[in-house]
């Protein structure tokens, strides 16, 4: 009897931690609605800024970690997308992002695009992140910049 | 030996609980008296285009547009000397697109206005620029 007790509580204690294995991650939205489908991998993302050319856009939707987010007001973020970073900002200013979800993970949606970012703009998004005045001065050469127009972000609670 | 077993597993139950209720509180920006007049300026402005494509121009200098030199900019910071000086040419701007006697076109005086906002804004925060061409006469 004492044995088949203790086997009772182990099985229902496997079936319990497996059902909170398979509990749905939660999102918080913002902007325009999106869906957490559909979304392309990370080689392909990769693949398709390496092809695009300044002035080119194309629609793409993807998962990334947050490696920065604007200090001032959330108002743009830096994605992890392997070798390089992609800047993201938001369509229309019309929405920004918590200020607090650097290492979170999220999905955008919008506009993809290459850009060269002037040393005076470079040095302002440097002064929103909170780095030093000599951090900021070491800015001193145009950057190209893998950069996305989101109208929908989900954020990964 | 059942005494054990249950407690094991409501302790178990109990650690799963604990880590699934840390939740995320959203650190959000709050928008600054300079952000909310932005906003309103922008949506002025909108009118004005609307009204000076249909043919019913404004009559009126929005006196709150002079807030711009007293408004809070986003965590207190202070005014640069670029931002007053591009404040000062706006203001004067928007005031031209109520000179009844210009001999230039209204149409160019307003997006004279606009150029103003995204010369400023390419110095000291890039984000709105794209927003603010739109509101640009073709």
């Amino acid at each position: 009897m004492k044995k088949r007790i203790l086997l009772l509580s182990i099985v229902t204690l496997l079936v319990a931690c497996k059902t909170e294995h398979k509990k749905e991650l939660s999102y918080l939205s913002f902007g325009g609605e999106i869906s957490n489908k559909e979304l392309l991998s990370n080689d392909q993302v990769v693949e398709t800024y390496k092809n695009l050319k300044v002035g080119d856009t194309i629609n793409m939707k993807f998962s990334a970690n947050v490696n920065e987010v604007c200090q001032a007001k959330g108002c743009w973020m830096l994605l992890d997308i392997g070798a390089e970073e992609a800047m993201v900002k938001f369509k229309d200013y019309g929405f920004f992002m918590p200020k607090n979800i650097a290492d979170k993970e999220v999905i955008v949606n919008g506009k993809a695009f290459v850009s060269e970012v002037s040393i005076e703009e470079q040095r302002h998004y440097a002064e929103d992140a909170g780095k030093s005045d000599e951090e900021i001065a070491a800015i001193t050469q145009v950057k190209k910049t893998l950069s996305l127009e989101a109208d929908g972000v989900l954020l990964i609670e | 030996m059942k005494f054990i077993s249950i407690a094991f597993f409501l302790f178990s139950c109990q650690n799963s609980d604990l880590s699934t209720t840390k939740k995320f509180i959203p650190d959000m920006y709050e928008e600054s008296e300079m952000t909310l007049l932005m906003r309103s300026i922008y949506e002025e402005n909108s009118k004005m285009k609307k009204g000076i494509i249909t043919g019913t121009p404004p009559n009126r200098f929005p006196s709150y547009f002079l807030n711009i030199f007293n408004s809070k900019l986003t965590n207190d910071k202070p005014y640069s000397e670029k931002f007053m000086t591009y404040s000062k040419v706006y203001i004067d701007n928007v005031r031209t697109l109520f000179d009844t006697v210009s001999s230039i076109s209204l149409k160019t005086r307003y997006n004279n206005s606009i150029n103003t906002c995204i010369a400023c804004h390419t110095s000291e925060c890039t984000g709105p620029i794209p927003s603010i061409k739109k509101l640009l006469i073709n």
